[in-house]
């Protein structure tokens, strides 16, 4: 059935090459667009729960906006209408990024912010439920503000997210397959490609099906050993790996409120 | 009020000054005008009906809780809103909770570095040696790498009494530091505590432990809804107390 | 920078309207058939069929697995084989991509939600059926009136969110080029230039819903934490 990736394509490649390609920035866009979410989703997850008012209102604007826009329309918003809205010198130099970057970044950058808005809410879910004595014994101990953020209270909330975060992780690198509607080729683009090129649907898409699903094994797989990695001794297993399919789904997991499955 | 002051040691200048406190919780008066002196070197048990305002006092004093309305003095340094005479006073006072408060994702010898490290700045070896002395001396040394999940409470509530003392505080507060433990775990930190007042350690102790009590105090303060309402010698007050609320109070932890 | 016009935005609101309504419809028949695929393909897991319930149970991890835009893409290619082999003649049935966008939401949804219900069923408490024991109410009258109904209660918030996500996703038809709000916009926007001025307006008005009905879930929520349910 899939003898069809070994041939040869126009461009003197195989239609394999064009998968391979095509899985390498689906990774490229998910393994960057990760940090860059999770690095601004820890930092608005705070921002969620501080004194100050003015910050708070800032994180939660954040929030609500990257959250509830599709992120196919921000992909657009990224690629089509930053450029126009920005000084003219300015967007005709964006315009200008040679291809692959030039629809690469807008997406790595979409996929990211998006993903952190989602990031942050796991972040707030898991600092407030933590027990209200920790922050009291880390107050009576001198320890406040960002001593206390920095060794007790995020060591604690991201220990309790991982389990949810694992679907955090499973959404973006599905969502790395929206960027192809801007024209970055990657491993669903390439599909298709391959699909029209030679009339071999089934080989195409079932050869991108199961590249997908490799790909969510291995990031459940990995989700679950930092999990256990991170586990505080003498604490019970949150969750063990039961059977073979990939739950990941919230209401298991330790923290009450947080945001539910993502595709 | 029963006023009925203790001797107080040599050292005039009182550790902590509560004057006038007032502490409400939305429209429920939990501190009404609450004064109490503690001198340096005294041993004060607090006792009372749950809701009395008891552990509110004492979180107070760490600011904890913010206050409405009065003073504290702690050591010499007014509790205002200044984020730094809050973290001063902090650092000289240590507090123990009812429910440990230990943090679970650091071992036990972690729990009592941190703070003298990044509060006080202590090198690390210092900060190390420092707490392995402490450790040893609520005897727990030998579980200073394990984490305190995988201890018991009595052992849990010694950590956290060795965390507090590392910081070096001049007055120890404890909020009813048995109450969550198993009855047979109640001595082993009991004993701990009395040790801590034998080598002369200022102490607010909310409790109603009245062996321990008797033991150790210097004076028992009696609180209800959110009033002192009687302090005196332990051993006249177990033996006689003066109001009416007092008595009703002991014959219900009696019997 | 070009002056913005957001005149032309009004001038097509009667289009956007139209696409938004196709947006609001898909979500809404996704949801109805995705909640009902869903619950039974929870109550396969939960009553452990043999062979259905390892079958479920594969199709949901798959669905789960592979992004939506895939999965639309394998549906506008099987259905019309699939549909063609089910009427006899083994001739591929052209059935459109509107007829597609609904049979893929409507499953793809089914996974999502059946994994919510399955947790929900495992959650509800054993004294529960045991009490049902006791009164010798029937298995489909245990589930019927009294496991169900608490389900969907204790998960209406996630039931609901995952049904914001769900319209938020309808979006993606726009890979079919079918006329929802996004479609709608982007069809004009190729006609008269003015993409800036589209896009805003579709991003505010997906933002707009997507707020109202997320404040909507939260206050669900807030209601059920003070009924003292599970939070």
């Amino acid at each position: 059935m899939f003898t069809v990736l070994l041939e040869k394509t126009v461009d003197g490649q195989r239609y394999i090459d064009w998968l391979v390609s095509g899985l390498g920035w689906t990774l490229a866009l998910a393994f960057f667009g990760w940090w860059i979410a999770f690095a601004i989703g820890v930092v608005v997850g705070i921002g969620r729960t501080v004194q100050n008012p003015f910050l708070r209102a800032l994180a939660r604007l954040y929030v609500e906006i990257f959250r509830n826009i599709p992120v196919l329309v921000q992909m657009f918003l990224w690629y089509f209408v930053l450029p126009e809205l920005l000084p003219t010198t300015m967007g005709d130099w964006i315009k200008q990024i040679p291809p692959p970057w030039g629809t690469f970044l807008p997406a790595l950058w979409c996929l990211g912010l998006y993903t952190a808005a989602r990031i942050a809410e796991q972040v707030r879910a898991g600092i407030e439920a933590l027990p209200r004595g920790q922050d009291e014994a880390a107050a009576a101990l001198g320890l406040s503000g960002y001593l206390a953020y920095r060794h007790i209270i995020l060591p604690q909330a991201l220990r309790l997210i991982v389990p949810s975060l694992t679907s955090e992780v499973m959404g973006i690198y599905k969502n790395t397959s929206v960027a192809l509607t801007i024209g970055v080729m990657e491993l669903t683009a390439q599909a298709r490609q391959i699909s029209d090129a030679t009339f071999q649907t089934f080989a195409a898409f079932g050869a991108a099906t199961l590249i997908y699903l490799a790909l969510a094994l291995i990031a459940y797989q990995t989700m679950m050993l930092i999990d256990k990695a991170v586990r505080i001794p003498g604490t019970a297993p949150g969750r063990e790996a039961g059977g073979s399919d990939f739950d990941a789904v919230k209401l298991e997991s330790p923290v009450p409120n947080g945001m539910e499955v993502v595709k | 009020m029963q006023q009925e002051r203790t001797v107080s040691p040599a050292d005039p200048s009182p550790m902590v000054v509560v004057e006038h406190l007032v502490k409400r919780f939305g429209s429920f008066n939990a501190l009404s005008d609450v004064n109490l002196e503690v001198a340096k070197g005294e041993k004060i048990v607090l006792c009372g009906p749950s809701g009395s305002g008891k552990s509110t006092l004492i979180r107070c004093i760490n600011h904890i809780e913010k206050h409405d309305s009065g003073r504290i003095v702690v050591d010499g340094i007014e509790l205002t809103d200044r984020i730094c005479d809050i973290n001063n006073v902090r650092s000289e006072v240590g507090m123990v909770f009812q429910s440990f408060n230990l943090f679970p994702h650091l071992s036990v010898l972690e729990n009592c570095m941190l703070a003298p490290m990044k509060v006080r700045g202590l090198a690390e070896s210092e900060a190390h040696q420092r707490s392995m002395a402490l450790l040893r001396k609520v005897r727990i040394h030998d579980q200073a790498n394990k984490y305190p999940a995988q201890l018991s409470g009595g052992q849990q509530q010694r950590v956290a009494i060795a965390r507090a003392l590392c910081m070096q505080p001049k007055i120890m507060l404890f909020d009813e530091p048995t109450s969550a433990l198993d009855p047979e775990m109640v001595k082993e930190v009991l004993e701990t505590i009395v040790e801590l007042a034998q080598d002369g350690m200022t102490m607010v102790c909310v409790t109603h432990e009245m062996g321990f009590a008797r033991e150790v105090a210097d004076r028992v303060v009696f609180m209800d809804r959110g009033s002192i309402v009687e302090e005196g010698d332990p051993s006249r007050f177990f033996r006689a107390p003066n109001t009416e609320r007092a008595k009703a109070f002991l014959n219900q932890i009696i019997h | 920078m070009n002056s913005l016009d957001f005149s032309i935005v009004v001038q097509a609101w009667p289009y956007l309207w139209s696409g938004l309504l196709f947006s609001l419809s898909l979500t809404a028949a996704a949801f109805l058939v995705g909640m009902f695929l869903g619950t039974l393909f929870a109550l396969v897991q939960h009553f452990e069929l043999r062979i259905l319930s390892q079958l479920v149970r594969s199709y949901v991890a798959l669905m789960r697995s592979i992004p939506l835009i895939l999965v639309l893409f394998w549906f506008f290619f099987l259905v019309p084989i699939v549909l063609g082999h089910l009427s006899g003649n083994g001739r591929p049935v052209p059935v459109g991509a509107t007829y597609t966008a609904f049979i893929t939401f409507g499953l793809f949804e089914a996974a999502y939600y059946s994994e919510i219900i399955r947790v929900g069923l495992r959650a509800v408490n054993k004294g529960q059926f045991e009490a049902c024991q006791a009164l010798a109410l029937s298995t489909f009258d245990t589930y019927r009136h009294v496991v169900l109904p608490q389900v969907f209660r204790v998960a209406s918030p996630i039931i609901l969110s995952q049904t914001i996500i769900l319209f938020q996703d309808t979006s993606l038809v726009y890979v079919l080029s079918l006329t929802d709000l996004l479609g709608a916009a982007s069809k004009l926007a190729q006609l008269n230039g003015r993409l800036v001025e589209m896009y805003l307006a579709v991003a505010v008005v997906y933002l707009m819903i997507g707020c109202a009905a997320s404040q909507f879930v939260a206050s669900l929520r807030r209601k059920y934490a003070i009924a003292g349910a599970r939070r």
